[in-house]
This record gives structure tokens, C-alpha cells and sequence, in this order.
């Protein structure tokens, strides 16, 4: 492989790592929104 | 006197915690000291005249590759690792170098010495911490400011 | 720090949230677009690239263990649960932080020394350092309750602080493989100011990236604790 391709893989690896941390922390923090606001209803 | 009395408690995990890390940083301290010949990954040539028992003892040794020093002879690499106080090694390696391995930049070899020559098996090149573009060379090299080579 | 409940930061950071991804957002494509258009090394070639990346994770994965380990101080000896709850958000961030530097270091070594891994003194340190925020985290879940998990927590984080120095300075204290800091070094950056100004845009860019983070498992963390709490009240 050519240095170009190995800077590459290191650029895509640290983009899939911050998206797919970003995705899981918004999906999880909606999760617990809904959790509140239901939890907030039931009151 | 409630006051008073947190206080003294705080005053306690405080000095609580102080001792933790105190008592942790001299032993991690005194490890490191007492390791710190095995710690240091390379040696200079300098550091070799003072060793003995060199001979057949596998060693890592770093320094620069002198100038006009790489040679490929007879499917072989052969060049000199010097260090500031000029002493320098010869070495022998018989696989590919790698990319970054030029004359006059930094480099560390593995292996034995064999009749005074430092048959190496792993070559690994070790750049410095200076960044710098072409053309911010060619313009220090206008001003005759640049001392590299 | 005493005034402030974990309730307040909480709901202080989420509001700010929305600004900081933005921002983050912005300075990350400003920096890959800067580093497309800058002139390769004169050494090194295309490689150096990997710099952009790996150095910021790098401080970052050191600053943050650092607020870790202060926070569990503070956590400590004024029983601050904000203090706790801050180390607690911190750890997981640290840890994806030092897993980036140790893999963009490996490729970046690849292409450079010749070699994926080496044991030199900073490598070590670095992986140890990883080690010991996979710790703080596995301590943390490995509890009944979360106070007793943030006291243990905050005792290893306590004692990870006299990692730090020694990540930091392992490339001047011993001789090792890995360069020598070319920032934050005695007589200024080694590096022409185009790199550098590069560099400080994409060490913000992934540091706003980490404070989005931060806020938002915070925040998760505080009202999961609401939630439970509430529960067993009506219990």
C-alpha cells in the first residue's frame, strides 16, 4: 500500500470512531429525553 | 462547631490523598530509577566505549547515518551510525531499509556486534520533531540561515 | 464547585450542546480543508498528515485524564457528587481518545520507523494509560451502588495522575524511538506556522467534538440517576 492509502485509512478510521460515538451518544440521550418526559407525564 | 468539624474531615482526606500519591509517585520514582538503563530504548555509540561485554550481546544502537557512509554492497546495506561526539558504529543489514532511511538523518539498529561490526537484523528510522515544507527550506536556504543538509 | 449541583452543569453544558457541535462541526471541515491544501513534509512526505490527528488526541487523551484525576481529588475530600459525576463522563471519552492515538501512531510508525509497535518508553506509557481508563471504567459498572464505585474510580484515577509527567516527559528522560514534543517544547514549535496554525484548528475542532460528548453522557448520567431515584421513592 502506498503512504497515501495508509493516511487515508487513518483519516477514516478516526471519523468512523467519532460518528459512530457521536450517533450512540445522540440516540442514547434521546432515549433518556423520551424516558424523562414520560416519566414527567405519569406525575 | 459543625463547621468546624467538616473542616477537620476535609483536612484529613486531604492529607489522606496526599499520602496515596505520595507513597505512588516515589515508588513509580524509584522504579524508574533504578530501570532506567532498560527503559532507555537505544544507545549511542559514545555509551558502547564505556560498556563491556559487548560481543554477541543483542543491542539496539541510534544515532544519525553518516554522510557518504550507506552503501549496497554485494546484497548488503553497510553505512555508519555516528552520534554528537562523532564516535560511530559500522553496520552491516542484509534486508530492505526502511523508506525514511537517508544519509544524515536519524536511525536505530538491532542486532549483534560480530568482529567488531554491528550485524543488524532490524533497522527502524527515527525521525526528529521538526515539521517543515520544501519550500520553507529552499527559502531559508536562500537566506543561508538553514543547517541542515 | 459547591454550589454547583450536577443538576445545574447538567442542564448549563446541554444548553450550550447545540453551539458546540457547530462549532466543532465547522472547525473540523475548515482544518480537513486546510490539510488537503498544505505542502507535505520535506521528509516525511504525505505521512506527516497523521500528525493532525494523532497530536490532538493525544493532548486531549492526557488533558482529559487530567481533569479526570482533579475532579476525583475535589470528588474526594468535598464529597462533590458534580465532582464525581465529571470524572464518571470523562472516562469513556479518554478512552476512545488514547485508542486514536495508539492506531494513528501505529500507522503513522508504520509508514516512518518501519514498524507498527516498539516498546519505548512513550508507547508504553500511552498503552498504560489506556489501560488505566478501561480500568477507571470497568470499576466504575463493577458496583452496586454508584458511590461506592466513584470512590474506587477516583482512587485509580488518583494514582493514573503520576502517569501523566511520565507520558509527557518519557522522550526527554529516556532516549526512545518516538520524537520529542515539537509544540509544547522549551523554544517554541518546531514547525513552519502554516502546520501549525492547522494543528491548533483541528485540536479544537475534536476538543469542542469531546466537550459535545462530555455534556451529553453528563447529562444522560444525571437524569438516569433522576429517573432511578424518583422510582424508588414512589416505591
Amino acid at each position: 500500500m502506498t503512504s497515501l492509502e495508509f493516511v487515508l485509512i487513518c483519516y477514516g478510521f478516526f471519523g468512523v470512531v467519532c460518528a459512530v460515538t457521536t450517533i450512540i451518544i445522540i440516540l442514547l440521550k434521546k432515549k433518556v429525553f423520551n424516558m424523562v418526559s414520560a416519566h414527567n407525564q405519569i406525575k | 462547631m459543625r463547621i468546624i468539624k467538616l473542616n477537620n474531615q476535609i483536612k484529613k482526606r486531604f492529607i489522606f490523598l496526599i499520602i496515596i500519591f505520595a507513597c505512588f509517585s516515589t515508588s513509580i520514582f524509584l522504579i524508574g530509577y533504578s530501570l532506567k538503563d532498560q527503559i532507555a530504548y537505544f544507545v549511542e555509540p559514545t555509551d558502547l566505549k564505556s560498556m563491556d561485554g559487548i560481543e554477541n550481546k543483542y543491542l539496539r544502537v541510534g544515532g544519525l547515518v553518516k554522510t557518504n557512509s550507506l552503501k549496497f554492497l554485494d546484497g548488503k546495506w553497510i553505512f555508519e551510525v555516528v552520534d554528537q561526539n562523532q564516535n560511530s558504529v559500522n553496520v552491516v543489514f542484509s534486508k530492505t531499509l526502511p523508506n525514511l532511511v537517508e544519509e544524515n538523518k536519524g536511525i536505530i539498529v538491532e542486532g549483534k556486534f560480530i568482529d567488531n561490526i554491528f550485524v543488524a537484523e532490524i533497522v527502524l528510522a527515527k525521525h526528529d520533531e521538526n515539521y517543515m515544507p520544501q519550500s520553507a527550506i529552499d527559502k531559508l536556504k536562500e537566506e543561508g540561515k538553514w543547517r541542515g543538509n | 464547585m459547591f454550589a454547583i449541583t450536577p443538576n445545574i452543569l447538567s442542564n448549563f453544558m446541554i444548553s450550550l450542546s447545540r453551539y458546540v457541535i457547530l462549532l466543532s462541526l465547522v472547525l473540523i471541515s475548515f482544518s480537513i480543508f486546510l490539510i488537503i491544501f498544505l505542502e507535505n513534509d520535506y521528509y516525511q512526505g504525505i505521512s506527516f498528515k497523521i500528525m493532525f490527528i494523532h497530536v490532538p488526541t493525544a493532548w486531549l487523551s492526557l488533558a482529559i485524564f487530567l481533569v479526570m484525576g482533579i475532579s476525583s481529588i475535589i470528588g474526594l475530600i468535598f464529597k462533590s457528587p458534580t465532582a464525581f459525576t465529571v470524572a464518571r463522563s470523562l472516562s469513556p471519552i479518554g478512552l476512545i481518545m488514547s485508542i486514536i492515538v495508539l492506531v494513528t501512531g501505529s500507522i503513522w510508525g508504520n509508514l516512518t520507523w518501519g514498524s507498527y509497535w516498539v516498546w519505548d518508553a512513550r508507547l508504553t506509557s500511552m498503552l498504560i494509560l489506556a489501560f488505566i481508563y478501561l480500568g477507571h471504567i470497568l470499576l466504575l459498572y463493577s458496583f452496586e451502588h454508584f458511590q461506592k464505585a466513584d470512590f474506587a474510580a477516583s482512587i485509580l484515577a488518583i494514582i493514573g495522575l503520576v502517569n501523566l509527567p511520565i507520558v509527557k516527559f518519557s522522550v526527554d528522560w529516556w532516549t526512545t524511538l518516538h520524537q520529542e514534543s515539537s509544540v509544547l517544547r522549551m523554544g517554541g514549535p518546531s514547525m513552519t506556522n502554516d502546520y501549525l496554525i492547522t494543528l491548533l484548528v483541528s485540536f479544537f475542532g475534536i476538543f469542542m467534538l469531546t466537550i459535545f460528548w462530555f455534556s451529553n453522557i453528563f447529562y444522560i448520567i444525571v437524569e438516569k440517576r433522576k429517573i432511578e431515584r424518583s422510582k424508588l421513592l414512589n416505591d
